[in-house]
């Protein structure tokens, strides 16, 4: 077994040779989420923007050279994601071990301490991750309008009333309803397709 | 206010999208079970919209996104980041 098989369930390996690839749409797509997830959580271990985008680098870099590499590697304890988590864990604890010893305090107010994992959230940030891609995808996929994707937004995600939204963009109150139910089923049907590409998160 | 009848959908959306707000849909409930099944299924979309809308919260907006997958392309190419610069 290859070290690309083996970073990869069966049901994936269609996946694993794009995804040595970085010129392949394959590998868009796993950057398009994995990488905002490698950056969302450098940030909130208190990391500032230039530093979480070193370690997002360095993840990325990582990932790709083990992708390319001819060596059997034993992965069999768990998928890419682990490893991905592994290698962001590692890259983060090295810039704030570069951080202590430059005597620089850490960004925000509610930084975690070293204790804690910095990628304990993985999971949550990755579900909301898919749906941030899912919601990309849907845009740039021409199944819905313009107009019916404002709609949604406004609506659904930033909680203007159905009467507020109708008047805004001319649409009757009653289909901004249907827009929402719309847009949800085929949110999730994208994000079951983003499964079938990544494994659940 | 009550409902002789089922309420609408919309009625049982603002339902589900404000619990905050009294709503007569709550004393309906309990006499339905086709507007309890209804009420379980919006709950379900409104968890994806809570998690939409925490995913679209974040400081990251779409050129943002757009600069991070440069960053992963460009490591993963081992194209230095400056080269671009
Ligand atoms: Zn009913």
């Amino acid at each position: 077994m290859s070290a690309q098989e083996a970073l990869f369930p069966p049901t994936s390996l269609t996946m694993i040779d794009a995804l040595a690839d970085p010129s392949s749409p394959r590998w868009e797509q796993f950057a398009r989420i994995y990488g905002p997830i490698v950056f969302t959580l450098a940030r909130r271990a208190g990391l500032n923007e230039q530093e979480s985008e070193e370690v997002v680098a360095a993840v990325m870099s990582g990932f790709a050279q083990r992708m390319r590499s001819e060596f059997q590697v034993d992965y069999s304890r768990g998928s890419f994601r682990s490893y991905l988590r592994t290698v962001t864990r590692n890259e983060i604890g090295n810039v704030r071990k570069r951080r202590r010893r430059a005597g620089a305090p850490l960004d925000g107010v509610d930084v975690p301490s070293d204790a804690d994992d910095p990628v304990l959230h993985w999971s949550d940030v990755e579900r909301r991750e898919r749906l941030a891609e899912c919601l990309r995808r849907l845009r740039h996929s021409g199944e819905i309008s313009p107009r019916d994707f404002e709609a949604f937004e406004m609506f659904a995600l930033r909680d203007m009333s159905a009467a507020e939204v109708a008047a805004e963009l001319g649409i009757p109150a009653k289909r901004i309803y249907s827009i929402k139910h719309e847009t949800i089923r085929r949110l999730q049907a994208i994000n079951r397709q983003i499964e079938n590409e990544f494994g659940e998160a | 206010m009550w409902f002789r009848r089922c309420p609408t959908t919309e009625q049982l959306d603002d339902f589900v999208a404000h619990p905050e707000v009294e709503n007569p849909v709550a004393e309906h409930l309990p006499k339905c079970e086709e507007c309890r099944a209804a009420v379980q299924s919006l709950l379900a979309e409104k968890h994806v919209l809570d998690d939409l809308r925490q995913a679209t919260a974040t400081d990251l907006n779409d050129a943002r996104r757009e600069q991070i997958v440069d960053i992963c392309r460009d490591a993963a190419r081992g194209t230095p980041k400056d080269a671009h610069a």
